[in-house]
């Protein structure tokens, strides 16, 4: 069964179900679960302060999510490591996976137009594409 | 359009849709300002009047007083040696190599070609950075030696723009003068500035001492004829110490560019760009980022594997040092507004700047991505562990980073 679980985790509706689905993962394997969020820094910044901005706002944002997200779990008895990172979403996603050695990716998927899917790529696709372990995707809105 | 209001509505307009397409899309701003100021000086006969060109000045000049506010000096000196040398190369291989094709090639005159030089000799230190952050180098030995090296290229490229328009006259001996007596004590005056009136001053004194000091070294540059974001970014360097223990006096300066300079400043840029000329000009920009490309390669590459840099590192090294975008782009508008370059000459050298920030960075990060065991074992000297955030559990606390 799977020892070490990494949610991707945005505070979003899809990974709050998401969150549910691994924190039973994990208690039913005895694993440890990671929560990761992935605040976006922006692409060909002109200056060093743009990015660090974006870092900071994003810092503050998904901390006070995951805060939240580990205080319901160790509410439900589950104790949770979280992590903060920076960049695209699916690339850090499939980063810190290998560096966790996650042999589980969860993550939410929010439904988007097809022209948002083509044009911006969906994380969800890159990382079931990518990923060198099992991944897990919860569907919202069924 | 007359109406200064309704001109500046529209400006501030270009400037609101950038950014929040760059919220959507997760681009820099700055190159979605590009990107409006082009489309509104291709379709909607945008042009600057004299106030615009005056925010657009002083845009540009705090935005390289605070790219040199962003170095961190304990990177610097950490790697002063290897930073110094892959530096020095990495700015003036790719000068010699543009310069000489804009010369001898695409038949420039002496002064497009030495703004060329000028403008594919840079790196872009911010799009490095947000590399490095995504890919969590920005820690490592690798990734601050890179960072290092960066503002050491583009310490470069500024120095070069300063000094090889300017007339060696009394002038530019009174303005050797004055910057060096101004950069010599800046860093005291601004710590007593801060700690005489605090953080928690609506009128920001601080701000104001800065702005007071740029203002006066620009005008002072300008009548030497040389370049204001020369003292500027030297005036950025000299007190990177100080912003790095006040960000909340870099929040409030960073504010004020984005929201009222630079956009002036980016949609400029963009307005002079033709699309016409961009259309027939598309090999010889072609051509340029290769050169770009070639230089910083021959240039950067032994340099890396001599101080001990793995192929994979050394090539990653390499291509993030062909990036550039600020620089580049600074140096094409002065020479646009010096009449050293035409609207043509300027279309090629914005294009294959903002090509430099692209290109490179999607190789690099696509087939010669170092791993992190081999970024931590780039180590001329220790650098000092860097504080970093990672929440546990439930609480937020700081923690320094392990070696």
């Amino acid at each position: 069964m799977f020892k070490r679980i990494l949610l991707a985790y945005d505070g979003s509706d899809a990974s709050k179900l998401a969150c549910d689905k691994a924190a039973a993962f994990a208690k039913l394997s005895g694993g440890d679960l990671h929560l990761l969020a992935v605040g976006r820094i922006p692409e060909y910044a002109q200056t060093v302060s743009e990015v660090e901005e974006a870092k900071e706002q994003a810092g503050s944002f998904y901390s006070k999510i995951t805060e939240e997200a580990i205080r319901n779990l160790s509410q439900r008895g589950i104790t949770a490591t979280s992590h903060v990172e920076y960049g695209k979403p699916g690339d850090v996603i499939l980063r810190i996976a290998e560096d966790l050695k996650a042999d589980l990716v969860v993550l939410g998927t929010n439904p988007h137009s097809a022209l948002r899917r083509r044009f911006l790529g969906a994380t969800v696709d890159k990382v079931v594409d990518h990923a060198h372990c099992s991944v897990l995707v919860i569907k919202s809105g069924n | 359009m007359q109406n200064v209001w309704f001109m500046a509505a529209a400006w501030m307009g270009l400037a609101f849709i950038a950014s929040v397409v760059s919220i959507r899309i997760g681009v820099s701003v700055a190159l979605l300002e590009i990107g409006a100021g082009i489309i509104a000086g291709n379709f909607f006969g945008f042009h600057p009047n004299e106030w615009i060109n005056f925010l657009a000045t002083f845009g540009a000049g705090l935005l390289t007083f605070l790219a040199g506010a962003e170095i961190d000096p304990e990177s610097l000196r950490a790697h002063l040696k290897i930073s110094l040398t892959i530096g020095v190369v990495s700015f003036l291989v790719p000068f010699l190599g543009a310069w000489a094709f804009a010369y001898w090639v695409s038949g420039w005159d002496y002064h497009g070609a030495l703004i060329a030089g000028i403008a594919l000799s840079t790196t872009s230190v911010a799009v490095v950075y947000a590399v490095m952050v995504e890919t969590g180098l920005s820690s490592t030995d690798l990734g601050k030696l890179i960072l290092a090296v960066c503002f050491v290229t583009d310490f470069g490229t500024v120095l070069a723009l300063g000094a090889f328009f300017a007339d060696f006259n009394k002038w530019m001996l009174v303005f050797v003068v004055v910057l060096a007596v101004t950069l010599w004590y800046l860093p005291r005056w601004t710590r007593a500035v801060v700690s005489s009136f605090g953080q928690s001053r609506v009128s920001e004194p601080e701000i104001k001492f800065l702005f007071l000091v740029l203002f006066f070294l620009g005008g002072v540059a300008t009548t030497a004829k040389s370049e204001a974001v020369l003292p500027a970014y030297l005036a950025g360097l000299v007190v990177a110490g100080v912003f790095l223990q006040d960000k909340v006096l870099v929040h409030r300066m960073r504010s004020i560019a984005f929201t009222m300079l630079t956009p002036f400043y980016f949609i400029k840029a963009g307005l002079y760009v033709s699309l016409p000329a961009l259309a027939t000009s598309a090999g010889l920009v072609i051509m340029l980022l290769a050169v770009k490309m070639a230089a910083k390669l021959i240039g950067v590459w032994p340099l890396a594997r001599a101080f001990g840099l793995g192929n994979r590192e050394s090539n990653y090294t390499t291509l993030l040092m062909a990036t550039g975008l600020t620089f580049g782009t600074i140096s094409a508008l002065f020479g646009l507004e010096n009449h050293l370059i035409n609207q043509t000459q300027y279309t090629v050298l914005v294009t294959v700047v903002i090509l430099s920030a692209v290109v490179p960075t999607l190789i690099a990060q696509a087939f010669f991505l170092p791993s992190h065991e081999a970024a931590q074992r780039i180590r001329p000297r220790q650098a000092s562990p860097r504080a970093e955030v990672t929440v546990i559990g439930g609480e937020y606390e700081k923690q320094p980073k392990s070696e």
